[in-house]
């Protein structure tokens, strides 16, 4: 193992005995091929080949990447897929909030030990950007808006990697100044298109969804593209997806081969229902399509 | 860059960063804010995409379909949702507005072909070619044609060749750049650059040729400061020749406009096509004459036989400097002058050129005057001996001085004996007046007398004539009081100088903003509540913490600038954190020396305006200055010191610089500043001092 070499420095010791054993290290996958595959059947997620050549090219760059999109398009589970597969290590998720700042993310001192030792390396605890930094591990910071950081955190290894997640149409979030996003490669995450997201919802489910009959699939993405245009909370693929697998959970529990209108219509409201704003139109939609 | 068939681009490398410099500056335009790290940026990714992608061949050039090109650009140049529109639409305009570009382009090279019946890659002889172009519409298409290089002539064979489809077809690339929409100003365009680097030989062979195009390039209202001096004098000459007075005058009246402004082109030029072009067209005023004079003194050969024109050198003489006004009175004084004349010359030129008069004819005057005159004469001839005993350090000089200052005394005992009956002419006033002068002159410059040397300040005014004047006596003077004295007194001059250009920089429009942070001011803002102020919230201000970097070009060519330089920046010394000076070396002045008027003048005087320029060493000292910084520099951009690269130096301080202006003389380096526009630094031509020294006020004032 990697973390029993002798390491002299207190601080990488520290950091190889707590972080080593989590990012379970593995051979990384630096091909964009390979990158789109292994995210297939490894991370159940569909990416096109374009969306990792660019953010491989910014890697390649130097460039931190920041996704941008609505809820539920994915950037959180595709920036953590390629930052894995990139540096062969699992990588470091950093969910934002308000006070989370440079020493939850860099490092901070423990103050017991601070008053027994002083202020120095013993007395100092490693955070996951640091721990990131030393492991030659990526770094997802997630919903960047919400954090009071906003330095751009430029890549010292190859491994070590960061992307940004971010959306836009949050209101409760500040916003993000020119001077970070100068130095950032920005993609833009969008809802993908019906075919793409019943192949999402077909890898999600596997033997599940084959449950589903092609009338049923077609009314959930009927119902979704629908809220998406009117609804106030726009449901993305991951709530696609969820639908899909309550309404095939309860054909189950319901002893039925094939999910019905009736598991549908009953699972809709749990997972589309999130503001009590929308509450009639997602009725009237949904009823539209699933009332027998 | 050009568009296929399959909705895909072909992106030659170098034609990228172009094409991205153009795109960035109309994106900048409509509102989004890039800088040139974004640029270098897209580069980068692009390529990296590209290569991740396979899309890139061999010859260095990439073909990816332009959706993909498209987002790869749009991720590092558009990072607001809102600027995504913007994005698109410029660069769909950009993209097929040179698509479409091209196309009309090729389609009219194919119309004007098919109207000279001529095919691509035919080869017809010169005497075809003649009878062909009687008729005026083949004639147009013909001369649109070879302007832009497409018919080109090959006199050894005795042919016109047309170039091959494919040539035709790069050339038509490169017209796109220039952005024109209608093929006649393409080529007229073209042809002007053609001008522009063309040799003499050339322009001298195809007369007739380059005639025609300068009047349609005239007619198409182009800029012609493109144009060399000496070309524009050529051009001007033939078409005067060939009695084509509206395109002569036109052209002499562009290069009498440019020999005021830029006196030091005279000196490539040939003096009398020069002279007897600006007679012709009236352009002969005593300022243009002044300018052509002080650089071309030998101008005045053809001038001084006719009485009026002679009237008109005598006029400019107190614009003139020292040596060819030594030059142009010892011409003048070959002919028959009448004493009026003499009296305007005396008083029109400076008393160290008297020294040239020592064996001139003044037959028309008195004995009296001619006494004065001479004595005049060998004391402006005694100073200069005493100039150069100190400057070469030759004692010898002294000897010869004092034997002359013998002589002068002589001469005045006589006039002294026979003056005393016979009352003052107005030129004995005038010459006493000189001598007086020469007198002071001669005093401060000897260390006998230091009193006098208000004088000089006195009689010059607080300008930079006086500044200079004093130098000169600096740099002869061994007395270290009187170079004490010398310093103390121009350092008033300068604190004058410099309360003028306060007064530039404030009649500039330009306004300072302050930049509101969020964090409130507590105690002031608590203050201001139990006021009751209208708005007691006050906020932080954040004060920009910027470097302010000044590179002044002190080689020869650049002296009159780069003296003013220096003072503007003593005058703004608060706002410049480094001044450094360059010839083949870097000089780094420090701020106390700014700060300070008697170092500044110090500095000054003994500052040397000669030698080569190491734009590249300068270069490379700003890039190694670390943190954010603007950087004016002041250079005419010409590299004489070989063995340097200055554009990638220029890259380097660019890439870390926050703005980078230069101020450059209309004499430059234009290759040089047309690649520095392109990294995106801001390159301004002067004009003259004038709106030199108000442009550089008006830059240090806004920041």
């Amino acid at each position: 193992m990697q973390h029993k070499r002798e390491v002299e420095d207190v601080i990488e010791k520290k950091v190889y005995e707590t972080y080593y054993t989590i990012v379970e290290p593995f051979k990384p996958v630096r091909s964009v091929k390979g990158i789109v595959e292994q995210l297939r059947e490894k991370f159940k997620l569909i990416v096109s080949e374009k969306l990792v050549a660019l953010v491989v090219s910014a890697f390649l760059t130097g460039r931190p990447v920041l996704f941008e999109g609505p809820p539920g398009t994915g950037k959180t589970e595709v920036g953590y897929g390629i930052l894995t597969l990139w540096a062969g290590k699992k990588a470091f998720i950093l969910p934002c909030s308000e006070n989370y700042d440079e020493y939850r993310v860099i490092g901070d001192f423990h103050p017991l030990m601070a008053m027994k030792m002083g202020f120095t390396e013993e007395s100092f605890v490693p955070r996951p950007l640091l721990a990131a930094l030393i492991l030659d591990a990526g770094v997802l910071v997630d919903e960047i808006r919400r954090s009071s950081l906003r330095r751009v955190f430029k890549a010292k290894g190859e491994g070590f990697q960061v992307i940004f997640t971010s959306n836009p149409e949050d209101i409760a979030q500040g916003e993000l100044s020119d001077a970070f996003l100068r130095r950032v490669v920005r993609i833009k995450f969008t809802y993908p298109p019906e075919e793409v997201e019943k192949e999402i919802a077909k890898l999600r489910l596997g033997e599940d969804f084959k449950m589903i009959t092609e009338d049923s699939i077609s009314k959930v993405l009927a119902v979704v593209n629908e809220l998406r245009n009117k609804a106030l909370h726009k449901p993305g693929p991951a709530d696609t997806v969820a639908w899909t697998q309550m309404a095939t959970g309860l054909a189950k529990l319901r002893g039925k081969k094939k999910a019905d209108l009736k598991d549908f219509y009953d699972a809709a409201f749990s997972v589309l229902l999130k503001r009590s704003e929308d509450e009639d139109l997602v009725y009237s939609i949904v009823e539209k399509y699933f009332k027998r | 860059m050009k568009a296929t068939s399959r909705n895909e681009l072909v992106i030659i490398e170098e034609e990228l960063l172009n094409f991205l410099t153009s795109l960035c500056n109309e994106l900048r335009g409509k509102g989004i804010p890039l800088s040139i790290s974004e640029i270098e940026s897209a580069i980068r990714v692009l390529r990296n995409y590209c290569s991740l992608r396979g899309y890139i061949r061999e010859n260095g050039t990439y073909t990816l379909p332009v959706i993909e090109f498209k987002e790869v650009l749009k991720s590092v140049l558009a990072k607001r949702a809102h600027f995504e529109k913007i994005f698109e639409e410029t660069f769909n305009n950009f993209i097929l507005r040179k698509s479409a570009l091209k196309y009309k382009i090729m389609k009219d090279i194919e119309s004007h072909l098919r109207e000279l019946k001529i095919h691509y890659g035919d080869k017809i002889p010169i005497s075809k070619m003649k009878y062909l172009i009687r008729n005026p519409n083949r004639k147009q298409a013909f001369c649109t044609l070879r302007k832009l290089g497409i018919i080109r002539k090959d006199s050894r064979r005795g042919i016109y060749e047309v170039l091959s489809r494919d040539k035709v077809r790069s050339i038509a690339l490169k017209c796109i750049e220039y952005n024109f929409k209608d093929l006649n100003k393409i080529a007229n365009y073209v042809m002007l650059k053609n001008i522009q680097k063309c040799s003499l030989r050339a322009l001298k062979d195809e007369k007739e040729f380059y005639l025609d195009s300068i009047e349609d390039i005239i007619q198409s209202k182009l800029n012609l400061e493109l144009l060399p001096t000496a070309k524009l004098l050529e051009l001007s000459y033939y078409a005067s020749e060939k009695n084509k007075r509206y395109i002569s005058k036109y052209l002499t009246q562009t290069l009498a406009h440019r020999i005021s402004e830029t006196p030091m082109e005279v000196r490539k030029l040939d003096e009398n096509k020069l002279v007897s072009l600006l007679k012709e067209h009236g352009f002969l005023s005593s300022r243009i004459l002044s300018s052509v004079l002080n650089y071309n003194p030998r101008a005045v050969d053809s001038l001084i036989k006719d009485h009026k024109d002679r009237d008109v050198v005598i006029n400019s003489l107190p614009l003139i400097k020292l040596e060819s006004q030594r030059y142009i009175v010892s011409k003048l004084f070959r002919f028959k002058l009448s004493k009026d004349e003499i009296l305007r010359i005396i008083s029109n030129i400076n008393p160290r050129a008297l020294s040239v008069l020592e064996k001139a004819k003044y037959v028309s005057l008195n004995p009296n005057e001619q006494l004065l005159i001479k004595a005049a004469a060998k004391l402006a001839k005694a100073f200069e001996y005493y100039r150069r005993a100190f400057l070469e350090d030759n004692v010898g000089y002294y000897d010869m001085a004092n034997s002359v200052l013998e002589e002068y005394d002589e001469l005045m005992r006589q006039y002294s004996l026979t003056s005393k009956q016979v009352s003052k002419s107005k030129l004995e006033k005038t010459l006493l007046n000189k001598i007086d002068l020469l007198n002071t002159l001669l005093a401060s410059a000897s260390a006998k007398e230091t009193s006098a040397l208000p004088l000089i300040v006195k009689i010059y005014g607080a300008s930079f004539y006086t500044l200079r004047l004093l130098k000169e006596i600096y740099e002869t003077t061994i007395d270290t009081r009187t170079k004490r004295n010398l310093l103390h007194l121009a350092s008033i001059i300068v604190q004058r100088l410099k309360t003028r250009y306060r007064s530039y920089a404030l009649l500039s429009k330009r306004k300072k903003t302050k930049r509101k942070t969020t964090s409130i001011i507590i105690r002031d803002s608590i203050y201001n509540v139990l006021r009751f102020e209208e708005q007691p919230v006050v906020y932080h201000t954040r004060k920009k913490d910027i470097k302010v970097v000044l590179l002044v070009d002190v080689s020869g060519s650049m002296r009159e600038f780069a003296e003013h330089a220096i003072l503007i920046a003593s005058t703004f010394a608060k706002s410049i954190s480094d001044l450094i000076v360059f010839r083949e070396n870097v000089i780094h002045v420090p701020r106390s020396t700014l700060r300070n008027p008697v170092s500044l003048v110090e500095f000054l005087f003994n500052l040397k305006f000669e030698g080569w320029t190491n734009i590249a060493l300068a270069l490379s000292e700003v890039s190694r200055r670390r943190g954010r910084k603007i950087v004016v520099m002041i250079s005419d951009l010409k590299q004489t010191v070989k063995g340097y690269d200055p554009l990638s130096e220029a890259r380097k301080a660019i890439r870390g610089s926050v703005e980078f202006i230069v101020l450059t003389p209309p004499i430059h380096d234009e290759m040089f500043a047309n690649s520095l526009k392109t990294l995106g630094a801001k390159v301004y031509v002067v004009r003259g001092i004038d709106d030199f020294v108000k442009k550089l006020a008006y830059i240090f004032r806004g920041i």
